[in-house]
């Protein structure tokens, strides 16, 4: 089931209602549970059971881990957990790309090797779950977290439908002990997911869809457009990736708030980040956070020696690129952003805005010089962006070439002028219309979320928000860019 | 504890009440739109009814055209109706209509001795494309729903707020005085069929640039399954109620045949594999040069509309010249029999 659509908002008061209807914690859960499913299998209903095999493995692993005592059976449990989640991901993610990697390799060394690819429909959401369901393993190995005894409670909190299939990725640590305490209706947090879905249809239907409708046309056909035209639509790429993301973090954390509990908060302007550095900290937070912990430590992480440390950065980015897409155009635009953190993550004198911090400084306008690095750090991600989005590595070294081989042509500008002063116009205003909202309200975890004022003013405020996502609402919106990965 | 269980009540009931309000609230201005949304009866969708009310009403002996919006541009049913003798049924309309649709929609109405023209897209066969286009029609016949299947239901309801959002514009634009289906360039209307169902107009104007870009699709095999369900349920159908059924290629622009020829024989190769209806003809044959076609890679123009149905009729001609109808019975072909 996408957010977006009458179906969820069918879905959700129904369940809202059932749920707050049911005083026992257990009931609660069960409910919780039931809805997931259906949440989940809304997709295709076989993809239901994929995702309890998944729990009940690291369910049984993680009792197992609690009363084995011999570091090499503990081992040998993880070691299950992680074959069991990632041989899932691999086989639905990775299979063809290693399959014709390999293929395109030994073909190369003069070895004739099979095409033997296959066609594997990729589940929703299964790059989200297996993560959570193996930190939770991990972090039991690890004694960070105590295995729940209670089955219910442990397939509730793997298949919460508001995260499921695009995150956050919650740690058991913080999510799972909310599906075992009672839960008491709170009116100000219900108050603020209502207000927090609101915006989320509003960034998602309204910015990040009508940007994909620029963006889509040319990156279906990169040969038939020039280089300034290449430059604009990963411009508005980088941004409708930006939305359409947020825009669903904030629809899932304002629904799990409609039932009482608390997600991770998963953006926090990275576009006003001022490094690399900061950016990757305000942006995907809870998977930033997850390569953090489970793959850049383990690898060396901020302690090791320098040569170390950057071999972690990049491989860790690398790892981060293919996760996002089982293809080498994405390994290579995360490599890339690994290469270009490590000069600023190997200096001690990295300047760590945290991202509590108030992106871009305090002051209601930006300086000149906290403009020059703001624009600079998104640049980066920018001109990276056509790597993410092309189809192909094929494409992207086209739009790349055509980006530099018609920087000096004026012909080439004006299909650019006429676009941008045609149909894109419109979507353009909202996207800096929007980009300003978030600046004024970058002190909030979201735009309206200090909206001030008497009743009737704000209801004008959602009222109007609301019939503007109708009316400019993309005839055709699509499912949340973050499904496929 | 039961004064923290009351607490909770009471915020959940306030909570609720504000909920319904904001709702109420919405559905007033809702109402305002809807009143204002004008359900055009000429728009081209609505040509559903007339289409449909042909074919329950059309005399025997006929032929029925099933397809998307391919067939209903790029048929001369009169050249059939002379030639073959036969009352044509063109159903061509959409191709995100769905196959389903478009062949449940037959099936109840099939009547012995009929001939059943299958002229689905390649595209039709490989996966399930959707649209709001089924929601349009659907202003118009309600009573189409019971023709589709649960993927399209589903759609129609998780497309709902888009076709809201449409709903919405149209009726600010009623309001601004302007035309409402600004969608086709030139405004597609349901004047543009002739009484077979065929579109005619398009055939005298000039054609628009035509900008849609070659689409790449792939097969997907769990559709493919329906569709093979689908299309030997209908086959069999059709024979227990002594109709014949065949299938046609359909026309596409050249350049985007040779960019995809791959899927277009493999799908071809899977249907006379899998389905027993006689296949007449290969789809390299449909291929036609860019100028023939309108304002779309699918919707012929011109002559190549009259080449493509003699092409039809003379594939045909052979298979129903075993026992078809007296081709004199109808009226105005004495004409063309002696010339032939």
């Amino acid at each position: 089931m996408i957010f977006t659509t009458l179906t969820f908002l069918l879905f959700l008061p129904t369940i809202f209602l059932l749920y707050w209807g049911a005083r026992r914690r257990n009931l609660q859960n069960a409910i919780l549970l039931c809805a997931s499913y259906c949440f989940y299998g809304w997709w295709d209903y076989r993809l239901c059971a994929l995702i309890f095999a998944s729990s009940l493995v690291d369910y049984g692993v993680g009792l197992c881990l609690e009363k084995a005592e011999s570091a090499r059976l503990r081992r040998g449990l993880v070691i299950l957990s992680l074959t069991c989640n990632l041989g899932l991901l691999g086989f639905f993610k990775y299979f063809n790309f290693f399959a014709e990697s390999f293929a395109v390799l030994a073909n190369s060394l003069g070895w004739q090797v099979d095409d033997v690819t296959m066609h594997i429909v990729l589940p929703v959401g299964i790059s989200f779950y297996t993560f959570q369901t193996l930190s939770y393993t991990i972090d039991i190995y690890r004694g960070r977290v105590t295995p729940t005894r209670n089955l219910l409670e442990y397939l509730a909190f793997v298949s919460f439908f508001p995260q499921l299939v695009a995150g956050p990725i919650e740690r058991a640590r913080s999510l799972l002990p909310q599906f075992c305490a009672s839960r008491e209706f709170d009116y100000r947090l219900a108050c603020e997911g209502s207000r927090r879905i609101l915006w989320g249809f509003f960034l998602k239907m309204v910015v990040a869809d009508n940007l994909g409708q620029i963006v889509g046309p040319v990156y279906a056909a990169p040969a038939d457009y020039g280089g300034p035209m290449h430059l604009w639509a990963a411009f508005l790429f980088s941004w409708q990736v930006y939305f359409d993301f947020a825009a669903y973090s904030d629809i899932a954390i304002g629904t799990a708030q409609l039932f009482g509990f608390r997600l991770t908060r998963n953006f926090a302007y990275p576009f006003f980040a001022q490094t690399l550095g900061e950016l990757w900290r305000r942006w995907h937070i809870t998977l930033s956070t997850w390569f953090r912990d489970y793959v850049f430590r383990p690898l060396g992480g901020t302690l090791a020696p320098v040569g170390r440390r950057s071999l972690a950065i990049f491989l860790t980015f690398a790892i981060s690129g293919l996760w996002h897409g089982a293809a080498w155009h994405f390994v290579i635009w995360g490599a890339l952003h690994g290469l270009l953190l490590i000069p600023s993550m190997t200096r001690r004198s990295e300047g760590h805005v945290r991202r509590k911090d108030l992106p871009g400084g305090n002051g209601l306008l930006p300086g000149p010089a906290v403009v020059f690095r703001i624009f600079r750090t998104f640049s980066i991600f920018w001109i990276a962006s056509v790597l993410f989005r092309a189809a192909t590595l094929g494409d992207a070294t086209l739009i790349y070439r055509t980006i530099l081989g018609d920087l000096f042509n004026a012909d080439s500008y004006h299909a650019l002028g006429a676009a941008v002063s045609g149909s894109d116009a419109v979507t353009a205003g909202f996207l800096f219309a929007v980009i300003a909202v978030e600046w004024f309200g970058r002190g909030a975890d979201f735009a309206l979320q200090n909206l001030r004022g008497p009743r009737s003013a704000r209801w004008l405020v959602y009222s109007g928000l609301f019939w503007l996502t109708l009316y400019f609402g993309a005839e055709q919106t699509g499912e949340f860019i973050y499904f496929q990965f | 504890m039961n004064l923290s269980i009351s607490n909770s009540s009471r915020s959940i009931l306030r909570y609720a009440r504000d909920v319904a309000l904001f709702t109420i609230l919405q559905g007033i201005v809702g109402g305002f739109v809807l009143y204002h949304y004008p359900v055009g009866t000429n728009l081209y969708y609505a040509s559903s009814s007339s289409k449909h009310q042909r074919l329950m009403d059309a005399p025997s002996p006929r032929m029925i055209f099933i397809g998307g919006s391919s067939m209903g541009f790029g048929l001369d049913s009169p050249m059939v109706r002379e030639q073959l003798g036969y009352e044509p049924i063109n159903m061509g309309l959409h191709g995100r209509l769905g196959a389903t649709f478009m062949i449940n929609e037959v099936k109840d109405h099939v009547r012995a001795g009929d001939v059943v023209i299958l002229g689905l897209e390649i595209p039709l066969l490989a996966y399930q494309d959707r649209g709001l286009e089924m929601r349009f029609m659907l202003e118009h016949r309600r009573d189409a729903i019971r023709y589709l299947n649960w993927e399209q239901t589903r759609f129609l309801l998780d497309s709902t707020l888009i076709y809201l959002g449409g709903i919405t514009r149209g009726a600010v634009r009623h309001l601004q005085g302007k035309p409402v289906d600004v969608g086709w360039v030139p405004p597609l209307t349901r004047n543009i069929f002739n009484e077979y169902g065929d579109v005619t107009l398009h055939r005298n104007m000039k054609q628009p640039v035509i900008t849609q870009s070659v689409q790449k699709f792939h097969i997907d095999p769990g559709y493919q399954k329906k569709i093979r369900k689908l299309l030997q349920s209908f086959s069999s159908h059709c024979h227990e109620r002594n109709a014949r059924i065949f299938f046609t290629h359909s026309p596409v622009m050249s350049t985007h045949f040779e960019q995809t020829s791959e899927i277009f024989y493999e799908i071809d190769g899977w249907l006379r594999e899998n389905i027993s209806v006689q296949i007449l003809n290969d789809p390299r044959d449909l291929a036609y040069p860019p100028e023939c076609f309108f304002d779309t890679p699918y919707h012929l123009w011109g002559d190549a509309i009259f080449d493509r149905t003699q092409r039809l009729i003379d594939r045909l001609r052979p298979y129903l010249e075993e026992d078809g109808p007296e081709t004199p019975s109808l009226p105005g072909n004495e004409v063309i029999i002696q010339s032939e």
